[in-house]
């Protein structure tokens, strides 16, 4: 049984209030991912790319079509059920400047998930939680600033600690190094490589560059107007 | 007479914490016409440096060495002068243009301001200045009344081209005029920018961490880290050739080279290393890399080298020559 099917999903939206036209961002997709691998996903600007990111994981309400994660179908769970299976499926957005909070400082930023998912006691918090640092080679001196006094791939990085203490299954990494420089890139993408080798997660890798996708990915498609128009 | 010529710069910013010297020593020329890349990480001083030559940065900044623009050190300028300057003889495209133009002003509100404030127009004549300049970024005029948010992230960039254009600077500072941008726009802004600056004849000084444009754009390149400029030279050679392990270390990066990252981040500005600054990092160090402070040295002309690897590279070459001598 494979970690994730996807069966022609499909995520529309009306172009306005008074339009009738629709604006088909998703357009029956439909893949198959196994643990511990990678399906990379490439296309222009605009493609749908993201749209399909985010339904699949639940954050949009798919029009039609059905995703089973471990076997089960998304869209009949609700409430605690969705939420424990939801822990295992998470993702890494393109811009870490405007995913943590930015009242919030980074240690709390990276306890958050645990204590929302209670899956530490109290007391054991503080050690996950520089475990996790330590897992993504951040300093621990950085725990006790705000978000806003980091660069980009450290924020990067504290996203993907922040995700790591979930245990999750599966990720979607939606572009995530575009905003970063080819340094910063390498080091993010080969942390990601790694913690996929130890943990066996699968990712779904988004990105507009053809030559990272080839890199990161096992199986690769290529997007066009809401279509997996190439399966390789 | 160069256009610019950068001697012994060092940009600090009096903090809390002390002084942060965010550009140290950076010597750079700069002819009529010609286009030079500065490359490096975020955060090395490569923005500070672009803001440096027009004095755009911070009232906690404190400048040293000079920078001449034609002949003139635009360090000893009155502010008043500056204000002129900006824009007519150094035009600059600043980077994130979502951020850079004001969001309650229509776009040809922020493009005929220009010329309403250099040239004195009027309003109507000033309008029609700035659809022209639209056009030839390829905008249709027509949306002038437009507000930056209805643009898309590749149209923002053409409406800074043409603002940083505007007045046929003679020199235009491109600041990361690609990031974040997807690849097939990406190649049309850089065509965009590479086709109006060789028919204004204006320097273009392109600041970024995109070697592909890099490449594409500039005749010249210099790579910058921590602040300094550790090597430079013509694009093509830089890049074929590279001679910092630096410089190799960030084409090794590439996707098309393996993505091998470096392990470490960049140093602080407050405590930069001692010695050469790249040696906690470096897959060369030796001993002397922690105490010596390398020079710049010039391997052939206009090849210029920071790193004690090469420092006997000149004594080698003429050790070499008296042994040939004396066979």
């Amino acid at each position: 049984m494979p970690l994730l099917k996807v069966e022609n999903l499909k995520k529309h939206y009306s172009a306005g209030l008074f339009s009738r036209k629709v604006i088909r961002a998703v357009d029956g997709v439909s893949f198959e991912l196994e643990r511990g691998k990678t399906l990379g996903l490439v296309g222009k600007s605009g493609c749908g790319k993201s749209t399909l990111g985010r339904t699949i994981l639940r954050l949009l309400e798919p029009t039609a079509g059905k995703v089973f994660f471990e076997g089960r179908d998304l869209s009949e769970l609700k409430g605690r059920e969705l939420k424990k299976l939801g822990r295992k499926m998470q993702i890494i957005f393109q811009h870490p400047e405007a995913s943590l909070n930015p009242k919030m400082r980074i240690y709390d930023c990276v306890a958050e998930p645990l204590r929302i998912h209670s899956l530490c006691k109290q007391g054991a918090e503080k050690t996950w939680v520089y475990k996790l640092i330590e897992a993504v080679s951040l300093n621990e001196e950085l725990l006790f600033r705000y978000p806003q006094e980091l660069s980009g791939g450290q924020l990067q990085r504290v996203m993907i600690a922040r995700i790591l203490g979930l245990r999750p299954k599966f990720i979607v990494a939606d572009e995530p190094t575009s905003m970063l420089d080819p340094l910063v890139q390498a080091q993010i993408l080969s942390l990601l490589k790694n913690l996929q080798q130890e943990y066996g997660i699968s990712f779904l890798f988004i990105s507009h560059d053809p030559a990272l996708v080839e890199w990161m990915s096992d199986e690769v498609a290529v997007m066009e107007m809401g279509k997996f128009v190439k399966y390789l | 007479m160069s256009l610019l010529s950068v001697e012994n710069l060092t940009v600090s910013f009096k903090t809390r914490k002390g002084p942060v010297k965010a550009n140290e020593g950076i010597y750079l020329k700069l002819e009529q016409g010609e286009t030079l890349a500065l490359i490096g990480e975020t955060g090395c001083g490569k923005t500070t440096f672009g803001k440096a030559l027009l004095r755009l940065l911070s009232k906690n900044v404190k400048f040293e060495g000079r920078i001449f623009f034609r002949g003139q050190d635009l360090l000893s300028f009155p502010e008043k002068k500056m204000r002129r300057l900006r824009g007519k003889e150094i035009g600059i495209m600043l980077q994130n243009p979502s951020l850079a133009l004001n969001p309650v002003f229509s776009i040809g509100e922020q493009l005929s301001e220009i010329y309403r404030c250099h040239e004195g127009c009027e309003k109507k004549e000033a309008e029609k200045k700035a659809g022209k300049m639209l056009e030839l970024v390829e905008i249709a005029p027509s949306r002038m009344a437009e507000y930056p948010h209805q643009f898309s992230g590749g149209m923002l960039q053409r409406v800074m081209v043409a603002l940083g254009l505007a007045l046929h600077p003679a020199l235009l500072i491109a600041d990361e005029p690609t990031k974040g941008l997807d690849p097939q726009t990406k190649e049309q802004i850089a065509r965009l920018i590479f086709k109006l600056v060789s028919k204004e004849t204006s320097a273009l000084l392109l600041i970024t961490h995109d070697l592909e444009v890099a490449k594409q754009l500039t005749e010249r390149a210099a790579v910058m880290y921590a602040g300094e400029i550790v090597e430079s030279g013509k694009t093509k050679e830089l890049f074929s050739n590279p001679k910092h392990p630096y410089t190799q270390a960030l084409l090794a990066a590439l996707p098309e080279n393996g993505l091998r990252a470096v392990p470490g981040q960049s140093p602080s500005f407050v405590s930069p290393p001692s010695g050469c600054r790249f040696h906690p990092r470096c897959a060369f160090r030796k001993k002397s890399c922690s105490q010596i402070r390398p020079k710049m040295l010039e391997l052939e002309t206009g090849r210029k080298v920071r790193c004690l690897l090469y420092e006997n590279y000149e004594n080698f070459e003429k050790t070499e020559e008296k042994a040939n001598a004396a066979t």
